[in-house]
């Protein structure tokens, strides 16, 4: 070993120290001791006892908790995903295929991205508001004849659930629909509903910017040679635009994977730091467990239920998406 | 792009346009809305919420424009909450860029045993959920802190001073820390990319004409990354800024709060329903005070911002 290579070394190592010691001591040995944490029963104070699996037992078959909150985060993943990737990837092929102003709506749709997540949940709250200043509220005042609170939506379901359109079909699935009484989002059984419309706004821009960077990669030749064979620009996109950045979508799906999983400010700022059992998920039911009931290892035990699941999620989505890898 | 891309007829761009344009609407009204109505009395949120608001309008009114704001401001302490932000978030990313940055240009260019292995054992991180490891070290704060009381105790009664009570909880240092480590696996990850790429010349010249490893790094290949570092920096910023869990759990006392905790705790207070104990008018006002930190930093790096995003998406 040369001088210089042991100098080298020397310095190597001092670079890397520093990054390393806190990465372990703040990341890493934090979550080594998660696991052995799950398995005791522990308020927090005192020696914690050792209960085995048994926090797991409990919160995967003895209580409904967990249940309605993976029901929660469940909904929280699929439902947002269908309609962000929708519409992000429409505006991404428009664009892509010729609408102008490319940079302006790149701009304007990724705002709401970087915001915080309690500024936005915050935002659509005053937007969801009941009161005279609610954006929502008012607009159906201004459409609507009542004077305050959401009583025109409130009348018109009142109206639809009980006399009906008219239309079998229809008032049978509106019966079907509506019959669950609540609907407002200050009602925790349907809060992660009301969550959506938010999650879908914030979230269009960033994946519009990644599909529409993984669309301008396609060659234009293949665009060239599809329309010289006739093909309508509907399929061009199914045929041409969508393989080929199926490997981006999936990047997407993983992000909107984790994104739901990890859910908490949002459902937090809406609940008004509270946790509630029907609008819980799993890191609000987390939460609550260990600062506000100090059962610190079966709220532990809920996190690492969390950690498994996102990386399984991964896996998953990894496994069945990139089966083949298409070339261009 | 160099190919001329091939464009749809009139219609389908026309289609497109209109849902485009209407999306642009659905994201900018709600925001124009917040701002109008900061500018508003309660009640004229409730008698005309669509309005423009009189104090903008030059009109006669009983109070000052921008009364909601100098109520958030001082009587609501947004101004305390925007400077510990700036405290923290600032602090935390020169540390950041300051672990991460030699620990980069450390593992993806100079020779190291075992350094792969280093690098993998650092992205890990970016599978572990925040929420995972926020109890274990919400608890083992309890443990430092009094070992750090116990090691400061000796020196300091030495030299006649009282030893304090160190606690990392309910800090800005604790929270700082916490805030870096978590960052590292993300900024090592992209910055060694960064110095993967950059020529070896310049390096090998320096080392020649005779510079210290020390000096290569520092004068020659951190000037180089500066693009690199700067898109960690702008990254971890709105992260930072927006950071909500930690701060809720590590942070008690009101007068340490972050913007996003005030934000949420002012949101609680004035609630969604008349007679809260905060006009809603305020409410809106520190809505505001918190997204304009974000605004400004979006529009003046927003191109960078893209870019970041598009590169690391062709990337995969």
């Amino acid at each position: 070993m040369t001088q210089r290579d042991r100098q080298q070394r020397r310095f190597a190592v001092v670079c890397v120290t520093p990054a390393v010691v806190l990465f372990t001591l703040w990341v890493g040995w934090p979550t080594v001791r998660a696991f052995t944490y799950a398995l005791t029963r522990w308020s927090g104070f005192g020696e914690p006892t050792y209960v085995g699996l048994r926090h797991f037992y409990k919160l995967l078959a003895g209580s409904d908790l967990l249940q309605i909150a993976l029901k929660n985060n469940l909904i929280l993943m699929v439902v947002p995903t269908v309609f962000t990737l929708g519409i992000a990837l429409s505006f991404a092929a428009a664009i892509h295929r010729g609408v102008i102003g490319a940079r302006f709506f790149q701009a304007v749709f990724f705002f709401p991205n970087i915001l915080s997540a309690v500024a936005v949940a915050v935002l659509w709250k005053l937007v969801y508001s009941a009161s005279e200043y609610g954006a929502l509220n008012a607009i159906m005042r201004y459409l609507g004849r009542a004077e305050t609170g959401w009583e025109p939506l409130d009348g018109l379901l009142w109206h639809l659930r009980t006399s009906g359109t008219g239309i079998g079909w229809v008032d049978a699935a509106l019966q079907t629909v509506l019959r669950t009484e609540p609907y407002m989002f200050t009602d925790s059984r349907v809060l992660v509903w009301w969550l959506i419309p938010m999650l879908v706004w914030s979230a269009v821009g960033f994946f519009m910017l990644l599909f529409l960077a993984a669309m301008q990669n396609i060659p234009e030749t293949l665009y060239e040679a599809a329309r010289i064979d006739g093909a309508s620009a509907l399929r061009s996109f199914f045929q041409i635009t969508l393989p080929l950045i199926r490997d981006t979508v999936v990047v997407a799906l993983v992000f909107f994977g984790m994104a739901g999983l990890k859910i908490f400010d949002q459902v937090w700022v809406f609940e008004q730091q509270q946790a509630r059992r029907e609008s819980n998920t799993i890191a609000t039911l987390m939460y609550a467990r260990i600062f506000e009931e100090y059962r610190v290892g079966e709220g532990t035990a809920i996190a690492v239920i969390q950690f498994v699941l996102v990386l399984v999620v991964t896996v998953i989505l990894l496994r069945l998406w990139r089966r083949e890898a298409l070339e261009y | 792009m160099a190919a001329r891309r091939h464009r749809v007829g009139g219609v389908g761009v026309m289609i497109g346009l209109a849902f485009l344009g209407l999306w642009t609407l659905a994201v900018l009204l709600p925001f124009a809305w917040t701002v109008l109505t900061a500018f508003k009395t309660e009640r004229e949120m409730r008698s005309a919420p669509f309005d423009w608001p009189v104090a903008l309008g030059g009109g006669q009114t009983e109070r000052g424009v921008f009364d909601n704001f100098s109520q958030a401001w001082d009587k609501l302490d947004f101004e305390l909450y925007f400077r510990n932000s700036v405290t923290v978030v600032g602090v935390s990313l020169i540390l950041i860029l300051l672990v991460a940055a030699p620990a980069a240009y450390a593992l993806a260019r100079l020779k190291l045993p075992g350094r792969r292995v280093l690098l993998l054992y650092l992205m890990t991180g970016l599978m572990i959920p925040a929420q995972l490891i926020l109890v274990p070290l919400f608890f083992q704060y309890n443990t430092w802190s009094a070992w750090l009381t116990a090691g400061l105790e000796g020196p300091l009664r030495l030299v006649g001073y009282q030893a304090p009570e160190v606690s990392l909880h309910d800090s800005f240092p604790g929270l700082i820390l916490i805030y870096v480590a978590t960052s590292l696996s993300f900024s090592v990850f992209v910055l060694t990319n960064f110095f993967r790429s950059l020529p070896t010349e310049l390096y090998e010249a320096g080392i020649i004409d005779g510079c210290s490893e020390w000096q290569a790094y520092w004068h020659v290949m951190l000037p180089m990354a500066r693009s690199g570092l700067i898109t960690v920096a702008i990254f971890n910023f709105i992260w930072l800024w927006n950071e909500y869990l930690f701060a809720l759990v590590f942070i008690q006392d009101a007068s340490r709060r972050t913007l996003p905790l005030g934000l949420a705790a002012l949101s609680i207070q004035a609630g969604y329903r008349s007679g809260g104990r905060v006009d809603a008018g305020v409410l809106f006002a520190g809505l505001v005070i918190v997204m304009l930190p974000t605004l400004v930093v979006f529009l003046l790096l927003q191109r960078r911002l893209v870019r970041g995003i598009t590169i690391g998406a062709v990337k995969g």
